[in-house]
């Protein structure tokens, strides 16, 4: 039952992990570490304000991004304890069911009719796009080193202390990491503090949505922190470890990527956008890297 | 059952003489007796897994073998299914040009319909090289004359005879194939196949069958014909076309594959290699289509590619001795072409509802349709999500199998194999992204937002009769998504009677159990998406709920033609791919003394590289070869006598040295 539960923490404390390191490297006093939480609140009390143009795909998308963003918290496994859902291949629906997220995300943008969340929709499915084969070949990478099959059957063979294992682990946790701020659209992929429309990406896919479906979108995007993290801490941490000793680790990967993001956001710029193919495919230039460093360890 | 199936060919000639509705009603009896007599016997052999022989003596044929095996059963399913649908839906497509189109070619139109049927049925079962070549040109012949429907167009009646000309050098590969093959063993068909492949050096006969299957499927480089055809036929055969009678290709490559003996990887490799190339290929050029049935066939071509990995990977785990891969991937690839079938088919059949209702396939005109035809925008997007590979969906069913495919072979231990299967992850992860992409563009551009251009008329929902069969297509492309363990396993008894494999039994995925579960959270997604909609609703009951003008980040004059268009919605693509696929501006450049510039227009087109270096440079190559010879034509008739005596003369030089 727990992983669920490390994703939850991650979906609680990552972000304002994040907010309170900017504060603080800004030397600003800055929001609480919960802020967020209380935001998701006000939009959840408010009413309902939607574009004319804009129809039922808006209207359903928010509930579609949301279930499947949840649907695919329920496969991540945590010290060698399956997911909810867990079977072979599994890491291939949950890449598919974030696919689906994404999916709605874009056609909600599109269906306001607006050029700024146009833009925002391409970018973003262009970018998803880049980042697909990025997850699979890094999966693909970790599968062929341990000859498992699944999510929890892969994190938890790393218990026979492997020192090839634990570089290709420690490297797609780097993956994983990049994966998740294109995923978030954080720095230095795009910027979520900018006030210009024209470079954003998932900020002005949501121009048009209010009220509950902005939070929804906005907890479905809270969630695929703890996702991802929870993943780094899965593929990083040994599984021969004690219970306690691996939650502890857990919860400090999970502060660690809060600061990290915040950090990186606090001193670095946004990439220039058509750096950002670059960027992108670097990811799957080292997932492609791993898997060179699998096939080594095969021989 | 002989005399039946004689006097519907012979009836469906009495097509030319019945008018108005009873044309129609024709069809759709012979239609049906046909099906019930083909199709009830192929479901029996799908359930029971057992081959019916049967020998057909036709008085003037003789006698000619006739096996109904498992596959090609299913296949007799799936045309059925595909063309009733067609059929179903024909009517009220063609009922708009009811004018324009004399009654002559409309009774064509339907009478090819017919045989397009029967040819393809007849392709399931017959073995010998004989039926099964007259039964493949009728079947492109067929096609033919439904695809010049509206022949007046002069890019129709160019995209027809370039279709007609590839397809029958295809034959020409299919015929030197049985020929080889019988002149070689003595047995004729596909049964002297397997004789001939059993022997060292048969893979000449292999590669023949390939290449003229490959071209009715698609496969690059022999794509070429698709993207030209299927947006200049009228669109319910354009989704039949998509749907089934490109697959007849892939059946084709299926049944020279269940020939093979031994032998597997080579064919295996290049297979697999070609089928990445096409499904990259192929979604990369459809990103760049703003004609919405042009973006569907190289959509095809992309499904060609990703059933090739399943066939690919599948013989590659015959050769390695590999019962899961080579289920997996024979599992994935055929039931991809079952789902293809289906989404295609509906993307096209919901495309042609948009032509129908706006006189318009440029999506760049488009927009807003959603508001004006809500069900049909719904089915369309359901077939996108499904071609895009998305939960919880068929697309994801097939592409899910040939992924379990790939990721079982890293097991291999051989560097060569593990390196091919992960690039080809790689790439089918890149393919299903790319989908994904295009389909957004495709959906968002056409349905949503605001109509760019002016429309001929202001759209309506499709009548019931065009949307009828698409709902029945839209049902089980669901049920696919939600119950895939029935439809495996019907294709599982497929697989073991056709190749040389087992059912894995002692792996855990073969139980059903984890198809059954997969199903099953599927289901829980749509549950899950449904409550929080609920919840959505309860909270925002009694609340205010307003709306206004979509934020134009304080531009407070945006305009329909502000919004993105498929061309701007792909443009950052366009960069990132211009190494690979170029594209062509035709526009007309504002000059600096152009105080006040006219009226401008600016268009995109993307170029295939592939078709100008396999059959532009070719042909022309030919055309100027017959130009320098065409001085002997000179049109003189005293020229013709002489050259007829130039002949004469050297016959008799010849003969007098004794060379002829």
């Amino acid at each position: 039952m727990y992983p669920i539960l490390l994703v939850i923490a991650g979906a609680i404390f990552i972000p304002g992990f994040i907010a309170r390191t900017r504060s603080i490297s800004a030397g600003r006093k800055g929001p609480g570490m919960f802020q967020h939480l209380y935001n998701v609140r006000l939009l959840l009390r408010k009413g309902n304000v939607f574009s004319n143009t804009s129809g039922a795909v808006q209207q359903v998308a928010p509930s579609v991004v949301l279930a499947s963003v949840l649907l695919s918290a329920f496969f991540i496994p945590f010290a060698g304890k399956p997911g909810l859902l867990s079977f072979s291949y599994d890491f291939v629906f949950f890449a598919c069911i974030l696919g689906l997220s994404r999916f709605w995300m874009i056609i909600a943008a599109l269906d306001a009719g607006s050029s700024f969340e146009g833009m925002g929709a391409s970018r973003e499915a262009l970018y998803g796009m880049l980042a697909e084969p990025a997850f699979f070949l890094l999966v693909g990478a970790l599968a062929l080193i341990t000859g498992h099959d699944s999510f929890v059957s892969i994190f938890s063979s790393g218990d026979t202390f492997n020192l090839g294992y634990y570089f290709a682990a420690l490297l797609g946790a780097y993956i994983l990491f990049n994966i998740m701020l294109v995923e978030n659209s954080r720095i230095p992929v795009d910027d979520p503090r900018t006030h210009l429309e024209l470079t954003m990406i998932h900020e002005v896919m949501v121009l048009d949505l209010s009220g509950i479906d902005l939070a929804m979108v906005q907890i479905a995007s809270f969630l695929k922190y703890g996702i991802f993290s929870s993943l780094m801490a899965g593929s990083i941490i040994p599984a021969n470890w004690q219970l306690p000793v691996q939650i502890a680790a857990a919860f400090g990967i999970l502060a660690f990527t809060g600061i990290a993001v915040g950090i990186l956001e606090s001193f670095k710029a946004r990439n220039r956008l058509n750096k950002n193919f670059q960027y992108i495919l670097t990811i799957s230039a080292i997932a492609l890297l791993v898997l060179i460093l699998a096939l080594l360890t095969l021989q | 059952m002989e005399t039946i199936f004689v006097a519907v060919l012979f009836l469906s000639f009495f097509l030319f003489v019945f008018h108005g509705r009873a044309k129609y009603y024709l069809t759709f009896v012979l239609f049906a007796v046909t099906a019930i007599f083909a199709v009830t016997p192929a479901i029996q052999v799908i359930v029971s897994g057992l081959q019916v022989p049967y020998t057909y003596s036709g008085s003037l044929t003789g006698g000619i073998n006739i096996v109904l095996d498992p596959m090609g059963a299913l296949f007799i399913c799936m045309i059925f299914f595909t063309m009733l649908m067609g059929l179903l839906y024909a009517p009220g497509y063609l009922k708009n040009d009811h004018a324009s189109v004399p009654l002559t070619t409309r009774s064509l139109h339907y009478f090819s319909y017919l045989w397009l049927y029967f040819a393809m049925l007849s392709i399931s079962v017959v073995r010998e090289g004989m039926p099964f070549l007259i039964a493949w040109e009728i079947m492109t012949l067929s096609s033919f004359v439904l695809v010049i429907y509206y022949g007046k167009e002069r890019t129709i009646i160019q995209a027809s005879i370039n279709y007609l000309i590839q397809m029958h050098i295809g034959f020409l590969f299919l015929l030197a194939g049985f020929i080889l093959v019988e002149a070689k063993t003595g047995v004729p068909g596909f049964d002297g196949l397997k004789v001939y492949l059993q022997e060292p050096g048969g893979q000449v006969a292999f590669w023949l069958f390939f290449v003229g299957f490959a071209v009715k499927a698609g496969f690059i480089p022999f794509h070429t014909w698709l993207p030209e055809a299927h947006p200049a036929a009228p669109t319910h055969v354009s989704g039949i076309m998509s749907g089934i009678m490109i697959k007849m290709g892939i059946f084709g490559i299926l049944r020279i594959i269940s020939c093979m003996s031994g032998d597997y990887l080579v064919p295996g490799v290049i297979i697999l290699v070609l089928a990445v190339m096409s499904s990259l290929y192929g979604v990369m050029q459809a990103i760049f289509q703003h004609d919405l049935k042009r973006l569907l066939a190289w959509h095809s071509i992309e499904n060609i590619g990703i059933i090739g990995i399943g066939i690919g990977a599948g013989l590659i785990g015959l050769g390695m001795h590999s019962p899961a891969l080579a289920f997996l991937g024979f599992a994935g690839g055929i039931l991809h072409v079952l789902n293809h079938s289906l989404f295609k088919s509906l993307l096209f059949f919901s495309a042609g509802s948009v032509y129908a209702a706006t006189g318009t396939r440029d999506i760049n005109l488009l927009g807003g349709i959603m508001k004006k035809m809500p069900m049909t925008a719904g089915l369309f997007l359901l077939a996108s999500m499904a071609i895009s590979g998305l939960p919880p969906l068929n697309g994801f069913i097939s592409e899910f199998l040939i992924f379990s495919g790939l990721f079982s072979g890293l097991a291999s231990h051989q560097v060569f194999y593990i390196i091919l299967f992960i690039l080809s992850i790689a790439g089918l992860a890149l393919t299903g992204g790319l989908a994904a992409f295009c389909f957004t563009k495709a959906f968002g551009i056409t349905f949503l937002g605001n109509t760019r251009g002016k429309l001929l008329h202001t759209p309506e929902e499709a009548p019931v009769g065009m949307l009828l069969p698409q709902f029945i297509i839209g049902l089980i492309i669901v049920l696919i998504g939600i119950v895939p363990m029935f439809f495996i396993r019907w294709i599982g008894t497929v697989i073991v009677t056709s190749f040389n494999t087992s059912i894995p039994v002692d792996m855990p995925m073969f139980s059903g159990r984890l198809f059954g579960l997969i199903g099953m959270i599927s289901g829980l997604l749509i549950i899950l998406t449904v409550a929080l909609l609920l919840v959505r609703k309860l909270l925002l009951s009694g609340r205010s709920i307003k709306s206004g003008p979509t934020w134009g980040c304080g531009y407070t004059a945006g305009n329909p033609a502000m919004q993105y268009t498929s061309t701007s919605f792909a443009s950052d693509y366009a960069k990132l791919s211009s190494p690979l696929i170029s594209q062509k501006q035709h526009y007309q450049r504002i000059e600096e003394k152009d105080i006040f510039p006219d009226n401008r227009t600016y268009e995109v087109h993307s170029s295939d590289g592939i078709k100008e270096k396999v059959i532009d440079a070719p042909g022309r190559f030919i055309t100027g070869m017959m130009r320098r010879l065409a001085v002997l034509q000179t049109g003189k008739m005293h020229h013709y006598v002489l050259y007829a005596l130039l002949f004469l003369i050297a016959v008799l030089i010849l003969s007098l040295f004794n060379l002829l």
